[in-house]
């Protein structure tokens, strides 16, 4: 499988590792009045899409840089890749 | 105390050159290194002082770029490496640290790697078999980190299919060296 790295191109997916579901970048403020409930649902529960699936990839040995990936499941063709700091910038999270 | 003995990263007091056939892997220990890591916000400002005071245009990814004195690494997102001769203990990396301030963090590495320089006939089909890049392609200046035998390394193009310099990490330099050596024999 080869995944197309936003600023270096075509990569070996054996250079990166999985995380799992890019929701994980929606982190709960745990200073929310249900943080406990919110923290809950952000640890445990995860979709299962049978399709388009958005999700956390590693560039761990290129240039170390979060990925958001989206793959669909069942074929594994992947439809598009994003820098993972720029999606949390545009939710607004980070700097 | 004064009589601690300097020795290369192979362990040997010279520099350690292996001759293999048509190649030839030449350890340097001649050479400074720094990472540099802009600030927040200092992404741009990064770029223009680095072209003042490497005299090289900050590099896009995936590639290097040779100044007069200095060339520059890309490492990744707003990150570079900085190499130059070496003159002296951490002399780069303070140097770097008055040049850059306010727009970037500084990291000597000069002890965190060891630049190993190989070369001639047969250098793609050695890198071939060690890393899953498409060393055919890599034309001078092209530079990534990629993984040799388990081990993330760095490596340069500095002749397109002749000469490539490969940074191992000096924790692992004899590993990466041994990994060489022995692909090179059994090409």
């Amino acid at each position: 499988m080869i995944i197309n790295h936003p600023l270096l191109g075509p990569r070996d997916a054996s250079e990166f590792t999985y995380l799992g579901d890019a929701a994980l970048i929606e982190r709960p403020d745990w200073q929310s009045e249900t943080a406990q409930d919110e923290f809950h649902d952000y640890v445990y529960l995860r979709d299962n899409p049978a399709g388009t699936h958005r999700e956390l990839w590693f560039h761990e040995q290129g240039d170390r840089s979060w990925l958001v990936v989206t793959r669909n499941t069942m074929t594994h063709e992947i439809l598009a890749t994003e820098l993972a700091r720029d999606v949390a910038r545009k939710m607004g999270r980070g700097k | 105390m004064r009589d601690f003995v300097a020795k290369t990263a192979l362990g040997g007091i010279e520099p350690r050159k292996d001759v293999i056939g048509s190649l030839t892997l030449q350890e340097r220990d001649d050479i400074a290194l720094a990472s540099i890591s802009a600030r927040l916000g200092q992404e741009e400002a990064l770029k223009a002082r680095l072209e003042t005071v490497c005299s090289v245009v900050a590099p896009k990814p995936g590639r290097s770029e040779q100044g007069e004195n200095r060339s520059l690494h890309w490492l990744g997102a707003d990150q570079y490496l900085c190499e130059e001769a070496l003159s002296g203990p951490l002399v780069l990396a303070r140097r770097l640290v008055d040049e850059l301030a306010g727009v970037a963090s500084v990291t000597d590495q000069t002890d965190a790697f060891v630049r190993m320089d190989v070369s001639g006939q047969g250098v793609v089909d050695l890198l071939q078999r060690l890393t899953v890049l498409d060393v055919e392609q890599m034309l001078a200046g092209a530079f990534s980190r990629t993984a040799i035998h388990h081990v993330g390394c760095l490596l340069r193009c500095n002749e397109a299919g002749m000469a490539f310099s490969v940074y191992a990490p000096r924790s692992y330099a004899i590993s990466v060296h041994h990994a060489l050596v022995e692909v090179s024999k059994a090409l």
